[in-house]
């Protein structure tokens, strides 16, 4: 990505995001703890995430639609997937839900978040200097 | 399911209403596990809360599959199971050999969901608390 901030930002902001919808995720399987047969959902993310970081290829430039596009992938094509857990049961009513497991993890998720965004108006803030500092 | 900080607080807020309706049948099984009268006819009969996980079907953003989005109830079951039978021949709803049909709540069992339903609630609380916490670091971006 060009342009006036790196891919620092755009990662952060995607990530943020991710970590935003996994909340919701979260305060979804705590809201249904007593719906009898509900199976609990989590994002899945960061593995696509880091594969595409990883990118096997660079991305190969193409300036006509025929072009062959190579397998690059950028990071602003990974969608956060919501997957629901299936296969578990934790109580009698077919919920599996662990409210212990999801508190802790929501919990988590949450400061992982205020860490980057911390971590982003920070980023912006290095920026604010550089250009202040132009003459 | 838009990723946003007020659709957490709208799903924690579906399980705060769904918490405190269980609640309130709980209070009314709990004051009715004496009632032998009722409009229907015999004793009072102990009433479950049925929820289910409110489905949204919106316009995807981020899931292919149906959108999910908190939870609702969706009806109020009546416990069936035979009422507890008391010999007690002086009370006037006694029946020919002397037992009163009395409701079929459980006091212990519901105490036990009680403390469920307020354990539940506080979850949701927490939740939105942590949302909050979330939408201030947000707002914080960008202040030196």
């Amino acid at each position: 990505m060009k342009g006036l901030f790196g891919t620092d930002v755009n990662l952060l902001s995607k990530a943020m995001d991710v970590s935003l919808l996994r909340q919701q995720v979260y305060a979804h399987n705590i809201a249904n703890v007593d719906t009898p047969h509900y199976k609990r959902k989590f994002v899945s993310f960061e593995e696509d995430l880091r594969q595409a970081l990883e990118g096997e290829d660079l991305p190969m430039k193409c300036t006509n639609s025929r072009h062959i596009r190579g397998t690059y992938t950028s990071i602003n094509d990974i969608k956060p997937r919501i997957v629901t857990e299936d296969e578990t049961t934790l109580r009698n009513d077919g919920n599996n839900v662990d409210i212990d497991y999801e508190m802790v993890q929501a919990e988590k998720n949450s400061l992982r978040y205020q860490a980057m965004s911390t971590f982003l108006s920070r980023t912006f803030g290095r920026y604010g200097i550089v250009v202040r500092n132009i003459t | 399911m838009n990723s946003n900080f007020f659709g957490i607080m709208d799903i924690s807020g579906s399980g705060l209403t769904a918490e405190r309706f269980r609640m309130d049948i709980i209070a009314d099984n709990i004051a009715n596990a004496e009632t032998t009268r009722t409009p229907e006819g015999g004793p009072y009969k102990r009433k479950v809360p049925i929820f289910a996980e409110r489905v949204e079907n919106s316009i995807a953003n981020y899931l292919s599959e149906a959108k999910a989005a908190g939870v609702r109830v969706i009806g109020i079951h009546e416990d069936n199971s035979p009422p507890r039978l008391v010999y007690d021949p002086t009370n006037p709803d006694a029946d020919a050999n002397g037992y009163v049909k009395m409701p079929n709540v459980n006091v212990v069992r519901e105490m036990v969901d009680m403390i469920s339903a307020q354990r539940a609630y506080e979850a949701n609380i927490s939740v939105i608390s942590s949302a909050r916490s979330m939408v201030r670091s947000a707002l914080d971006i960008g202040r030196a």
